[in-house]
């Protein structure tokens, strides 16, 4: 195994075992610390696949997070206040089950992608930029101000949801549901990446003209990539919304887009590993720093100032060099 | 008289006020070499980026193999067989040479939307991708980045990509530029090699290559064609050599 290699099998282990040791040591918060990095890590893996592979930097991927969060939020609201979700033209009622609201929140976070990239990929650079954030803003306004469903307040879901066959209100449970999603997502982000598919989209990245030149239309790549990488961000969503109890206008707002770019960055861009590197380092410095100061995103900044001037390939470009051609 | 692959037909294109290619109508017919030459801004690259595509004309049309592709996208001209190598090299840097060969074979073969099995364990694809780049006198290079290619090495990889679709017609805009004696003489071979393949239609400055090369040559001058026929008689032609060869002595 190449030192890469080797480091992602700490960093994976390390989301298995310190819950393990914090369960059985009744440190319940270790656990719950633990869960959220690996569900902001499964947002992380989903925006890589845009960003890391096809070069697209979304400034929009709260969208999906937060279509997630509202999958779950909307479903669960109905199915614990017993009102059906639509009477006509079928009778639809709420749900409990996770996988149910995972579909769904896959589903929803999609077709937003699909559409949202029809339009924002005729664009690039700055354009890109700006347009992904102006549909994150307005789902955010949206949200904000539409009040079925707790408008700027949010809504509160007060029975964490079901999985079939566990007891979801166990942290360390709940917790080895999220790790499996976020190593499935990163199994087949890796498989993604040395795929015909994966090829096209990192050759899409580097040079459009080419791939076009090639008998492949760079657009269809890009957007297939945003749908793919938006369902993935989407599911996280859904998990997220599930480990707060709670979903609210702010999984819409940019800073959850910056925040997931963050992720990213600080990891390094286009590592398979980089989204965990980074969300662990994001959530511990907010604990630690938090804690002892409010102005812990001034440390947070500086950080992603050195990393991006000094290393490009973040955290795992640091410790595990650069990364090797994939032949 | 053999078959046109491929038949522009009164061709207009303006940048704005300034027309690049007036009326403009040219043939590549089976087993030909049909060069392109005119003096720089002619419109010689604008109308090769018409027939593949990264171009829309203003009006006329472009067959290939018998099809309207006027309203095709360059993704579809290349899978159609439109292979092509630009003026200016363009690759796919951080790609290795064997990376870039496979592209355009997932791209002619429609594998592109294919998720879990890698790339690179189709195994005819990659052993179609090793046999392109010995045509090419690559074979020793195919774990080098693109982008650490010499020049020369990077236009025949430019070829490679294009020999890779399978193509019915290669487009090639001065393959030859920046190469020194020694680049040139090999890279006039391979293109002597590859009219077997697919008839070619070659921009080229260098008029000892045309004139090696060529079955036949079209004189471009500010958008129009001025003259068109066999190497002797462009030689000879008086029109041409006032217009694009008396610079050249
Ligand atoms: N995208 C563009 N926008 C505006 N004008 C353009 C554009 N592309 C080309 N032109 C103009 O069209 C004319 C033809 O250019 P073109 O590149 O086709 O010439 P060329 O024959 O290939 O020249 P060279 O031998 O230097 O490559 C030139 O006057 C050029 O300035
Ligand atoms: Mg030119």
């Amino acid at each position: 195994m190449n030192r890469e290699g080797i480091l992602n099998a700490v960093l994976a282990s390390s989301l298995v075992l310190v819950p393990l040791w914090a369960s059985l040591s009744g440190e319940i918060f270790a656990i719950t610390l633990a869960t959220k990095i690996a569900i902001l890590a499964l947002a992380g893996v989903g925006l890589n696949i845009a960003l890391g592979q096809g070069g697209l930097v979304s400034l929009g991927h709260a969208v999906f997070f937060g279509l997630g969060g509202y999958a779950m939020g909307v479903l669960a609201s109905h199915a614990q206040d017993f009102v059906p979700l639509l009477e006509w033209p079928f009778a639809l009622d709420g749900t409990k089950s996770m996988p149910v609201i995972w579909i769904t929140a896959i589903l929803a976070s999609s077709l937003a992608a699909l559409v949202i990239g029809i339009i924002s990929l005729r664009t690039s650079g700055v354009y890109f930029i700006m347009i992904t954030l102006a549909f994150g803003q307005m789902f955010y306004y949206f949200t904000i101000s539409w009040p079925a469903y707790g408008g700027e307040d949010g809504l509160p879901i007060y029975i964490r949801n079901s999985f079939p066959g566990l007891n979801t209100l166990v942290p360390l449970q709940f917790h080895f549901i999220c790790l499996a999603l976020l190593f499935a997502a990163l199994v087949f982000s890796a498989r993604l990446k040395t795929s015909p598919f994966g090829l096209a989209l990192n050759a899409a990245r580097q040079n459009g003209e080419r791939v076009a030149a090639s008998g492949i239309r760079p657009f269809d790549v890009r957007l297939w990539a945003f749908v793919i990488s938006g369902a993935i961000t989407g599911l996280a969503g859904a998990l997220f919304a599930d480990l707060n109890r709670f979903v609210s206008p702010v999984m819409f707002s940019w800073q959850t887009s910056g925040e997931i770019i963050i992720f990213v960055i600080l990891g390094g861009v286009g590592r398979l590993f980089g989204p965990v590197a980074g969300a662990m380092l994001f959530i511990i410095l907010e604990h630690f720093l938090g804690d002892f100061s409010e102005y812990w995103q001034i440390f947070l900044g500086l950080l992603l100032l050195a990393v991006i001037l000094y290393s490009p390939g973040g955290i795992i470009g640091i410790l595990a060099g650069r990364e090797k051609s994939h032949v | 008289m053999s078959e046109s692959i491929l038949a522009v037909r009164e061709i207009m294109k303006s940048f704005g006020a300034v027309p690049a290619c007036r009326q403009v109508s040219i043939d590549l017919k089976k087993d030909e070499i049909h060069a392109l030459i005119g003096p720089n801004g002619a419109g010689k690259s604008t109308l090769i980026k018409q027939i593949c595509g990264d171009l829309a004309p203003d009006s006329g049309t472009i067959h290939f193999l018998g099809e309207d592709v006027t309203d095709l996208d360059v993704a579809m001209r290349a899978r159609m067989g439109l292979g092509r190598s630009f003026q200016i090299s363009s690759v796919i840097s951080e790609f290795t040479v064997l990376q870039n060969i496979v592209l355009p074979i997932l791209g002619k073969n429609g594998h592109v939307m294919r998720f879990f099995r890698p790339a690179f364990a189709n195994q005819s694809c990659v052993d179609f991708a090793r046999q392109v780049a010995n045509r090419v006198a690559l074979q020793d290079r195919l774990s080098v980045r693109a982008g650490d290619l010499a020049h020369g090495e990077r236009r025949r990889l430019e070829i490679a990509m294009a020999l890779a679709l399978r193509p019915q017609a290669f487009l090639l805009d001065e393959p030859m530029a920046g190469m020194g004696p020694e680049g040139t003489k090999q890279m006039t071979g391979l293109l002597r090699e590859l009219r077997s393949e697919a008839p070619i239609l070659l921009v080229e400055h260098d008029m000892d290559a045309v004139f090696a090369l060529a079955d036949r040559i079209s004189v471009l001058v500010n958008g129009e064609i001025i003259a068109s026929g066999t190497v002797g008689e462009i030689r000879n032609n008086a029109q041409v050599r006032l217009a694009y060869l008396g610079e050249e002595e």
